[in-house]
Parts: structure tokens; sequence; C-alpha cells
């Protein structure tokens, strides 16, 4: 059975068997959660479960049916093998085949909705049993997409499903919101994560950060893990801590002008300089918990920049001005 | 899988799928071609979901078995084989090759295993099966076909509507500004069907129709209704199509039952003067005034940007004076569809919509076209 295979999603996994051993599958699900903890395998399994042509309602995961839905073609697009299960994501498709002249940079264009949903929607099904649409990081929808999108998914016809995989429900229009019922995935269990970066064979030392700072994401432990990423991160965390000891603001600045404009990968390296404050105020707890208390205050700076961040401030400014309070909150310790 | 087929057998079957297969799906595996050999057959189909071909062929099969292979570079490849007999055999991880028996040309071409291809729809054994004329359904197709509306996210009038009542067929077509509708009796035959054909699969078939028509004399086609699809057979070709799942638009209320007026006008003449005024007419709207006085038909154009234009024709008619906007392309998609030396031409006010009938009406074979007027 598909479902057996996602670990740590209980209460995720509970609903959906419910409603597929009831029969009452509902048309659209969304499945909010952090990046990298099942949401799109749980959607897969989903997909088999509502195509397989085997008698188990939760899908029997050996018939050909539903091998096709979870392969993948190789190549791009790497869509699934089943013609009834189609993904929906931002530039996963080539530009000519959602008839576009350019790639999706930025969001999930209304040329992939009409080509790859639309056009799609008033057939029924190839092979006759159901039609799935995953839609992955659907926060990525643009306003002209999702608003296209809203008939079809208020009110899709017999057999037509889909289900809207983000990790930021609140950037999706209300009236998408309103029109899925939501299904919450929760972070992952250290263990679960611990698992997976043991089948992947991730040397122990490594394990440790990684384990912390995922945040109970599979990707995320994964990505934290690689080599040549964990030392740049490490690199960044000692220079700010050294534009913060600093006489002025000049390194701060210098620092603010060297960043790249990848803005996620900034927001990357800022929690990881919130996971050193974090660490190091918890060795400190017990011996100075003034300057304990410092780091923590340390600690909310850096969160607060990540939300300046996501609220689209500019990363040079948030930069500097970061390191001006982290040196505040330096300033009114008691010794 | 191992075959040995001739040259021209496989040419034409491949030729005649790869218009199917669509290189650029968002499903990579539609640009393929399905080949599989079974008993002493070799089928080839090709899909892109919407539309099925799938052809076979008598050929030499040592081990059956089947692989999809792309579409295009196998056309490619057997064009440029010697003619006479070709032998296809596929290794581990579907590599397909073929080669020229006699010859030492030779291509190896990666595909992938026949199971990960789309399962192609077939027909249950119990479904009903009805024969047309394929002179007949080229006939259907040819005069409703234009007024199929091209907006494909309403399905249910990007198709045509095909019925069968009793011996009647009847083909139906609207795009909300006209309406076509061409029915014929089919002698010594009886059934029930209503589908309604999407309007990529109506082109298909009318360039299958136009193929068998020039190969054979008087093929007849099988239509099959099964499930969500139709499949149609033509000499030895099975077509399939998923058919729209929609009501069609009530059109018998669209149809009015008689017009106050009724002309006879020559069908090529009204053609030429209607082709000559809408060049001068204006490019967005491609609307023409059309004005029945006593004896004659003004057809005149006026637009700021492109000028006027003025034609007149003599008609038999003796009545009041009645101007009608309409768009001319309409009108000549109609006029250009049939083939009657005259058109009869029914109005009735200057915002009733207009009926064109083809002039030699008969029980046996009738044609409405019904189109509505615009303001100018």
């Amino acid at each position: 059975m598909p479902f057996t295979h996602i670990l740590g999603q209980d209460m995720a996994i509970s609903t959906l068997t419910r409603a597929l051993t009831s029969g009452r599958v509902h048309h659209a699900y969304r499945f909010e959660g952090p990046p990298g903890v099942g949401k799109e395998m749980t959607a897969t399994a989903l997909a088999q479960a509502l195509v397989c042509v085997g008698d188990d309602p939760l899908g029997c995961g050996a018939c050909s049916a539903c091998q096709r839905a979870a392969g993948r073609s190789p190549g791009r697009p790497a869509s699934p093998l089943h013609p009834d299960v189609a993904i929906v994501a931002r530039n996963f498709y080539p530009a000519a085949t959602i008839g576009r002249k350019t790639d999706e940079s930025s969001e999930i264009s209304v040329d992939q909705v009409r080509t790859i949903v639309l056009q799609h929607a008033s057939y029924p099904a190839h092979e006759g049993r159901a039609r799935v649409f995953l839609v992955r990081d659907a926060d990525e929808l643009s306003t002209g997409a999702a608003n296209a999108l809203l008939k079809t998914l208020e009110e899709p016809r017999q057999g037509t499903y889909f289900v809207l995989l983000t990790s930021r429900p609140d950037a999706l229009l209300n009236t998408i919101r309103s029109r899925t019922m939501p299904v919450r995935f929760g972070p992952l269990p250290e263990a679960v994560v611990r698992d997976a970066l043991e089948a992947a064979e991730i040397p122990a030392e490594r394990q440790e950060l990684a384990l912390e700072m995922a945040g109970g994401s599979v990707s995320a432990a994964l990505e934290l893990c690689d080599e040549e990423a964990t030392e740049a991160r490490e690199a960044f965390v000692r220079r700010v801590f050294e534009a913060v000891d600093a006489r002025d603001l000049g390194m701060a600045v210098t620092l603010a002008e060297s960043l790249e404009k990848d803005k996620d990968r900034l927001k990357a390296d800022l929690r990881a300089l919130g996971a050193a404050l974090a660490r190091r105020a918890r060795g400190e707890v017990d011996e100075a918990p003034a300057s304990a208390e410092v780091l923590a205050r340390r600690y909310e700076a850096v969160g607060r920049a990540v939300v300046r961040l996501e609220r689209n401030a500019s990363p040079q400014l948030a930069m500097v001005s970061l390191v001006a309070d982290l040196r505040e909150a330096g300033r009114y310790c008691v010794p | 899988m191992d075959l040995e087929i001739p040259k021209k057998d496989l040419l034409r079957l491949v030729s005649r799928c790869q218009g199917v297969a669509d290189k650029k799906s968002a499903m990579p595996a539609l640009a393929n071609v399905l080949l599989a050999a079974d008993g002493s057959t070799l089928r080839v189909s090709a899909t892109d979901l919407y539309l099925g071909v799938t052809g076979q062929v008598n050929a030499q099969v040592k081990t059956p078995g089947s692989v999809a292979v792309p579409a295009r570079d196998l056309l490619e490849r057997i064009k440029a084989m010697p003619d006479g007999p070709l032998h296809v055999t596929t290794s581990e991880g579907a590599q397909t090759t073929i080669k020229a028996v006699g010859s030492p040309r030779r291509y190896t071409l990666p595909g992938i295993p026949g199971a990960e291809f789309p399962q192609l729809p077939m027909p249950t054994p119990d479904a009903p099966r009805l024969e047309l004329p394929v002179d007949l359904l080229a006939l259907l197709i040819a005069r409703t076909h234009f007024s199929i509306s091209t907006d494909e996210t309403r399905a249910h009038v990007n198709s045509a509507l095909f019925e069968w009542s009793g011996d009647r067929v009847r083909m139906v077509s609207t795009d909300g500004h006209r309406l076509s509708k061409m029915e014929a009796t089919v002698a010594g035959s009886a059934a029930t069907a209503t589908m309604l054909i999407p309007l990529k699969a109506i082109h298909e078939l009318r360039r299958l129709a136009d193929e068998a028509r020039a190969e054979k004399d008087a093929p007849v086609v099988t239509i099959t209704q099964s499930g969500p699809s139709a499949f149609f057979t033509i000499a030895g070709t099975q077509f399939s199509v998923k058919l729209v799942d929609a009501q069609f638009p009530p059109y018998q209320q669209v149809i009015p039952a008689m017009t106050e007026r009724s002309i006879r006008a020559p069908r090529s003449a009204l053609a030429d003067a209607l082709k000559a005024i809408s060049l001068a007419a204006s490019d967005r709207t491609g609307g023409v005034k059309i004005s029945v006085t006593s004896g004659s038909l003004r057809i005149t154009s006026e637009s700021p940007d492109t000028g006027n234009a003025f034609d007149e024709l003599t008609i038999d008619y003796d009545g009041p004076e009645l101007t009608i906007g309409f768009n001319a392309k309409y009108f000549l998609d109609v006029l250009n569809g049939i083939d009657d030396e005259e058109i009869i031409f029914g109005i009735s006010g200057e915002l009733d919509p207009a009926v064109l009938k083809a002039g030699n009406e008969s029980s046996e074979r009738s044609y409405v076209a019904v189109i509505m007027p615009m303001r100018i």
C-alpha cells in the first residue's frame, strides 16, 4: 500500500485513508506544512490510490496504474507516466509546451493552468478511474493563474481531484483557500529525519547540526549536510560575528555589499546564524545567564531580519540593520 | 520483440500515426508511437490522450512484444531504408534496432517499454456498431465544421453534435454567432446514437475520410460508441476519439421555424460579390450590409478606416426593402460549403437571424445554416 511508505504524518494519512475507505474523497485538498516533510509523497500516494485498478481503496501499489502514477518520465518535463496524473509547478514544463516564449521565472503562469489543467478538465479520465492534478508550491500560482483555476477547483467534473501543496498557506488567495480542504503536515519527528539521513549515508558528525537546524524537514536536513554549503554558512556566521564585534558599522556595510542577490540563500544563512546563537546561549545559560540573555535578544533580532526579508526588504539594508540590532542588543548587557 | 515487415507497410502505418503523436506534449511518452507485435500482426498506435490512431498489418512475428519509440525519428529512419523487408528487434532497455534485410544499413533507437505507454481505449465487444458511407461522413463534416467554436474552454460548443436516430444522421455545430445543421437519410439502416465530437477530432476525421476516398471507391466507416470514447474504423485504421461529456445547446430553438421573406439567389455570384465587398470591411468585425429591394440584392460596406464598397445582384424578389448587417465571413463559409447552384436566403427583420438553405432541398438531404445579424 503506497501510504505505508510515509513516516511521521499519521494525522494527515489517517484523514486521507478515512476518506478513501468511506469513498468520500474531497475534490480539492490543500496539503499545508513545511517543505520536505512528505507532502508530495502523500499526494502521490493519494493519486495512486485514486487511479489504482485493484480492489484496495487505498491503492495496491503493485498494479501498472499505481506504478505509472508514481513513476516519472526521464528528462524534462518529468511528468508522471500515468496519463491521468499531472503535475503543475513553476518551470516544470518547457516554455513551448505551455505556449509561452519564456520560462516561468517567478510564478506559475496562467498559460500553464490553461494548457495543463483547463484544457483537460472537461474530459473524463483517460484510463477511466480518476484524474489527479498535483499543484506543487501552490503559493507560487500567479493571481491570474489562481483566478483561472477557481471555477474548476470549486466544481470539477466527477472523478477529477486537485491536491495543492504549500508551505505558505497564507500566501494563497482567500478564494483558493476557501475552495480547498486543509490537511496539515507537521514537522517530522527527529527519529524519522535521522533515519532519512542514515539512509542517505551522511556521516554522524554532520547529522547533529543538520537535525537541529532542519526543523523536522528531510529535504532541509539533506541540504544542510552538504559539505560545501555548510562551510559557506559557517563563514557567513563568522563574518557576522566579526562585524558585530568591530568598532563601527564599516564591516557590516562591506559584508552587506558582498551579499548575493539570492534572498533564499540569505534566509538560509540567517537561520544558520540563529541556530549558532541558540547553540551558544544554551551552552552559557548556566554559567553566564547575562550573556545568554544577550544571545537570546540577538536571536530575536535575527528572526526579525528574516521577517523583513520575507516582506521584500532589500537584502543589503536588512543585513546592515541586523548588524546594528545585534550590536544594540549587546550594549545593554549587565556585566 | 522480433519481427520482419515490408518497408512500405511499416511506413504507411507510422506516417499515419505520426500526425497524432504530440511532440510538445506535457507527457513526453506521447511523442512516441507504440509498436506491438502479437500472433502474426503488428499494431502501430499513437495518441495524444484525446485522439488515438491504431493501424495493423500482417508481419512475420518471431517474438511478440511491444515498445514505444519517438514517432518522428522512427519515420525518418524508415524512409531512409532501402525498399524491401525490414527486420525490427528490441533488446534490453527498449533499445530498438531496425535493419534492412540484405543490406548492412541499420539504426538503433532508444525507446521506452510498451508498458509505460498510456493504455489506448478499446471498445467493449458488445458495444453497438453503426455503418456509414465515408462520402456521407465527409459531407456532414464539410457542411458543418466551420461553425464549430474555437474556444477550447467551452468544450460543449468546441465540438460537433453527431446524432443518429432511425435512418436519419445529423451533424450540428454552433459557435454562438452561427449554427449549421446537416441531415441525411441512410437507406436501410436504423440506430440511435448521440455524441459530441471535439473540433480537433473533426479535423482529423476529415483528413482520414479524404485519404480513404482517394484510395478506395466507396468505403464505409464503422462507428462504435463505447464508454467515454467513439471509435471510427476506416479501411483498417481505427481512430478513437474521446467524446466531450457535456450538453450541446438546444439547437432546435435557434432555427427559426419560418422566415417572413424567402429569396432565391445564385450561390457563386453571391459568394463572389460578398468576397469582393468584404475586402473593404473592417478587419475587426468583417461586417457588411445586405439590403434587399424589389429585384435586387445590394451589398455595401462603409468604414471610416478602410473606405466604402458597393455591389449589386439581380434576384427574384418582390417586396419591401430591408437592410441587415452581417459578418461576411459567416456567409462565405456557408456558401463555400455547399455546391448547389442556388441558395435560399430567408430573412425576417433587421435583428432576426438569417436562414440559409441549399437550393435543391430534398427530404433525403437537408441543410440549414443560421447566421445572427450584427448592428452596423
